[in-house]
């Protein structure tokens, strides 16, 4: 390696590290945050006495494992729901070469840039009209749909990878198109359904506005609209609180990201730059 | 060649159409219904286009139809500027790479709820973390109550939280370009600025549009990071079309009004999502 | 690999839809769980006073309120989880309680009521929100039902002011309170100043040690004008709105009340934050001594750190609120949590049968107390608790000086409107405050009254 090279690279390196550094200065903070004592969290960077009772009172008030565990059902469901449709959909898109299918593409990417606040009110008057509210059976539904375009483009792009000669290779050994399908096709992009339930769960887990308005029952309630309720219920300032249930909610979607990177990067690139 | 594979297309989009039009379509067609009526004490009558002339017709609107393109101009500028610094970068093929991706891509996993508190947190008056660096800089004003210190605070956190996304469908575009006409061009003595001016530019071009507008959709739709950090404040100076409309809907029960505000949106997307389609089509013909 | 993660994944799924369904049905009612040692000590307290009939079918009664009932750090969720149990305990009604958020009550009632139905019978919800749903429909009025009650000749002057104000009524108070003005003797030993003129003088002498005659809240919200910009305008005799609730701030009251909050700020008299921050962070240079006093509320003796502490130990008092120069007395703003019954309510028997009970002595003075407010009956006002210094100087000041909250059909929207544009003018002084304020008016009669 040439000397102006590695000048170069130790250069484009620092300015990375740097530049990594203040973008997870945030997260961290918040993490530092939870663990000071109450009234503590300004008055230093890190805790002066490092403390857990934040988390302990977290879980002590309200029903916020109940909260967490809405929010995983309805997040699962949710990304199901959207997996199983998107994937058959974009299979049909992907293979098949039928009337009318340039509209429905543009109509779904259309889907994509609907402003959703005004939506919630009729999605509240249909709910209540098929006695779905506060039922996971509604969240499920509503999430399910809200990830379905986004998801097509996902699975579509996979599918655009795999070479046609599979199937056709199965049809000729008399599989049957069905078959063809849940044999030789699924099993082949099971990075893109990892990465589609994936991507959908983090964006249900994460969602606040659909679950505070079409959610009331508190035992049905999700962990955002939870630390929601913590800024407003408690009395006072409880900042460090706050951070705890901040990091909880983190946590889940950290720990999934860590773990599966390489799938949800991509299914991102799949999703949005194939698409 | 593609079969039409009969019925079988059909059967396999229906319920992706069902769900669609369940929760996204008939609401929206419902909404649009909603912004020409007007509820008042419990009844509901059909206005035309009142809302729309009413709204119109308020400073009010001008205003954060102002603040919206500053946000968006800003926000997509140094989206896509850093993103694009980042992405080339990272096309060399640097040994951490992978390290990088992590980090850059973790405030994108992260709700806009919590991250919009820690951000807050950051800026407060007095006691912000940020805020006391930065103080003594900018004659000790708490940065968060100017209007410019708060829109700088809300474009930042938001040019924080998208990063990744461009970054990656700009990254992935880069890889798309064959390093042999870079290297070629640099056998042939083009400069490193030369590379870059007269052939990555040039080939990138359709990408960075597409990224651009998705972006931009998105930077117009989202306000749980501004209605997070600063509610639309100070004044006005953060108060974008998307907190207007949630402020009518969710503050005030003017969901007539609000649904006006949803539709304009709606007719500004439109009209981007045209652009979109139009630079992805170019795009793919370049590709192709 | 793959296809490991995969199947885990899957099983996950399917674990969890299982769960699902195996949750669906609990969900669907639930009820506050009555142990019995609880709802006897209640139930001897409270059946002295009311006999309530228990019908054949007693039937059920949705209930929103804000408190987690589980809570039993705070007085108030202990007490309303006690009432509850006594009354399904008594009635035989069945309670099915949900929490939310204060300040996002009027919001999902209202939500709730446009989508047409599933509303809650009953909701605790603060003052300030009813005008709102009022007017979105999606309260009943119980003017009748109220007026048919035991309890309603023993409502105080206070209650009646809040609730009757347009002659109907929609919501009953479960307890008064409202602004106050709690002041630092080292800064003021002999009383804080009550005049614009006294407010200036006491600056005179803080300003140059880099303290601040007071602190209070300005900022971007409807409660900040309502509690803190209003009740200036009153002292000069002015109003906000007209008789028929249409904006008339363009005055040369308005006028005169941000000149005074601009010059307090020009002058350092007031902190910064006062106009730009939230809240609690306005509260900051009281707690930290630099401020000689904060508005508040009755309400502020729980939530501001400190207060009762140093109220108790007699280093802190509730103060006269400022008039303006040639203004006849200052104000302050009155507030409440209150009763209503939603426009949809499938239960309103219960719903009145439940503020019935809610209404007796024993329950409503420790319940005010609990609040730190003022009872609102008569009655329960009797209770030794309200003899302490501190409701003794609160129930002084409200009946003083409480003025009760204007009636608009757009209040919050004006209020809301309003606060953007003072914290503009504050922030930017050479802004005209009468022009500014004129072509506010007059987009606010544009946009929602004509």
């Amino acid at each position: 390696m040439s000397r102006r090279k590695l000048v170069e690279s130790v250069l484009i390196n620092a300015f990375l590290l740097l530049f990594c550094l203040i973008i997870l200065f945030p997260v961290v903070y918040s993490f530092l945050v939870s663990f000071h004592e109450p009234k503590t969290a300004f008055l230093s960077i890190l805790p002066q006495r490092w403390t857990l009772e934040n988390y302990a009172r977290l879980f002590r008030y309200g029903q916020f494992p109940r909260y967490i565990l809405n929010s995983i059902i309805n997040g699962v469901g949710g990304a199901v729901v959207t997996t199983i449709a998107a994937t058959l959909t974009a299979y049909a898109l992907a293979r098949f070469d039928f009337k009318g299918k340039g509209a429905i593409e543009a109509f779904i990417l259309g889907m994509m840039m609907l402003p959703g606040l005004t939506n919630l009110i009729p999605i509240l008057k249909i709910a209540s009209d098929l006695g779905l509210l506060n039922t996971y059976t509604l969240m499920i539904l509503v999430f399910g749909a809200y990830g379905v375009p986004l998801s097509i483009w996902i699975m579509k792009g996979f599918f655009e990878s795999i070479p046609r000669v599979l199937e056709e290779a199965a049809a000729i050994d008399g599989a049957t198109p069905v078959q063809t399908f849940l044999r030789v096709v699924l099993p082949i992009t099971t990075p893109g359904l990892i990465a589609t339930l994936l991507i959908n769960f983090v964006y249900n887990w994460n969602n606040f506005l659909t679950p505070l308005i079409l959610i009331n029952k508190t035992s049905m309630k999700m962990a955002t609209v939870g630390l929601f309720d913590f800024q407003h219920v408690l009395e006072g300032n409880q900042d460090e609180l706050l951070a705890a249930a901040c990091v909880v909610i983190m946590v889940p979607a950290l720990v999934l990201f860590l773990r599966l990177r390489d799938y949800f990067l991509q299914g991102m690139i799949e999703g949005a730059v194939k698409g | 060649m593609k079969s039409r594979g009969g019925i079988y297309p059909y059967l396999l989009t229906l319920p992706s159409l069902l769900l669609i039009f369940a929760v996204t379509l008939y609401p929206s067609l419902y909404s649009i219904y909603m912004s020409l009526t007007r509820s008042k004490h419990g009844v509901t009558e059909f206005v035309g286009l009142d809302n729309f002339r009413r709204i119109l017709n308020t400073t009010d609107f001008y205003q954060s139809l102002q603040a919206t393109l500053i946000f968006t101009a800003f926000y997509v500028l140094f989206t896509i500027t850093i993103a694009y610094a980042i992405a080339l970068m990272l096309n060399r093929g640097l040994r951490l790479t992978g390290f990088y991706m992590t980090i850059i891509f973790l405030p994108w996993v992260l709700s806009e709820i919590t991250t919009g508190v820690v951000w807050r947190w950051m800026f407060y008056p007095k006691e912000g973390i940020i805020q006391n660096l930065i103080a003594p800089l900018i004659n000790n004003i708490a940065l968060i109550t100017r209007p410019w210190g708060a829109m700088i605070i809300v474009i930042a956190a938001t040019v924080w939280r998208s990063i990744s996304f461009a970054m990656l469908l700009l990254l992935a575009g880069l890889q798309t370009i064959p390093t042999e006409i870079t290297e070629a061009a640099q056998i042939d003595g083009a400069s490193g600025f030369g590379v870059f001016r007269y052939i990555t530019w040039p080939l990138m071009l359709p990408t960075v549009v597409v990224t651009a507008v998705f972006i931009l959709i998105q930077g117009i739709n989202g306000v749980g990071m501004i209605l997070s950090i600063t509610e639309g404040g100070p004044g006005r100076a953060t108060e974008v079309l998307g907190i207007m409309m949630y402020r009518q809907a969710v503050q005030y029960y003017n969901f007539g009004y609000a649904a006006a505000i949803a539709v304009l949106l709606l007719i500004i997307n439109a009209i981007l999502a045209a652009f979109y389609l139009r630079a992805l089509r170019q795009e793919s013909a370049l590709a192709a | 690999m793959l296809r490991r993660v995969f199947s885990k994944l899957l099983a996950f799924a399917v674990l969890f839809s299982l769960l699902l369904a195996a949750c669906a049905p609990q969900t669907v009612v639930q009820t506050v769980e009555v142990p019995k040692e609880v709802v006897k000590t209640v139930e001897v307290q409270v059946t002295k006073e009311v006999q309530v009939e228990v019908p054949a079918e007693p039937g059920s009664l949705r209930m929103w309120a804000f408190f987690d009932l589980t809570d039993t750090q705070d007085r108030r969720p202990v007490q309303l989880k006690q009432i509850i149990e006594a009354f399904q305990a008594t009635t035989g009604v069945k309670v099915e309680y949900e929490q939310v958020a204060w300040d996002q009550m009027a919001t999902k009632v209202a939500f709730a009521h446009q989508a047409g139905g599933d509303l809650p019978d009953l909701i605790l919800i603060g003052a300030e929100y009813l005008d709102g749903l009022i007017n979105a429909g999606a309260l009943r009025s119980i003017k009748k039902e109220i007026e048919g009650t035991p309890f309603y000749n023993d409502l105080n002057e206070f209650e009646k002011k809040l609730n009757e104000k347009t002659g109907d009524r929609f919501a009953v108070s479960t307890f008064i309170n409202g602004g106050q003005w709690y002041y630092d003797t080292e800064f003021y030993p002999e009383g804080f100043p009550d005049t614009e003129e006294g407010w200036f003088s006491a600056c005179e002498k803080l300003a140059p040690q880099g303290k601040y005659v007071a602190t209070f809240f300005a900022g971007r919200h409807p409660a900040a004008m309502a509690q803190g910009l209003a009740p200036l305008v009153w002292s000069l005799g002015g109003t906000i709105f007209n008789e028929k609730g249409e904006p008339n701030f363009a005055s040369e009251e308005m006028v005169k009340a941000l000149t005074f909050w601009r010059t307090l700020l020009e002058k350092k008299c007031v902190p910064e934050i006062a106009f730009t921050g939230d809240w609690t962070a306005t509260e900051g240079p009281f707690i930290e001594r630099t401020a000689g006093a904060v508005r508040g509320g009755t309400w502020s003796y729980i939530y501001i750190p400190g207060l009762k502490e140093r109220f108790e130990a007699g280093t802190v008092k509730i103060g006269n609120p400022p008039a303006l120069s040639g203004g006849k007395q200052g104000y302050v703003f009155m507030g409440s949590d209150n009763w209503a019954v939603t426009a949809g309510a499938k239960n309103v028997e219960n719903a009145i049968k439940f503020i019935n009970f809610f209404f007796t002595p024993a329950v409503l003075a420790p319940w005010a107390d609990a609040n730190y407010g003022v009872p609102p009956t008569k009655s329960a006002m009797d209770n030794p608790i309200f003899a302490s210094q501190f409701y003794k100087d609160s129930l002084d000041n409200l009946t003083r000086n409480a003025h009760p909250t204007e009636v608009s059909p757009y209040y919050n929207e004006t209020m809301d409107a309003l606060s953007a544009k003072v914290q503009e003018l504050m922030l930017n002084p050479d802004l005209d405050i009468l022009q500014e304020m004129s072509k506010l008016q007059e987009q606010l009669l544009n946009q929602y009254f004509k």
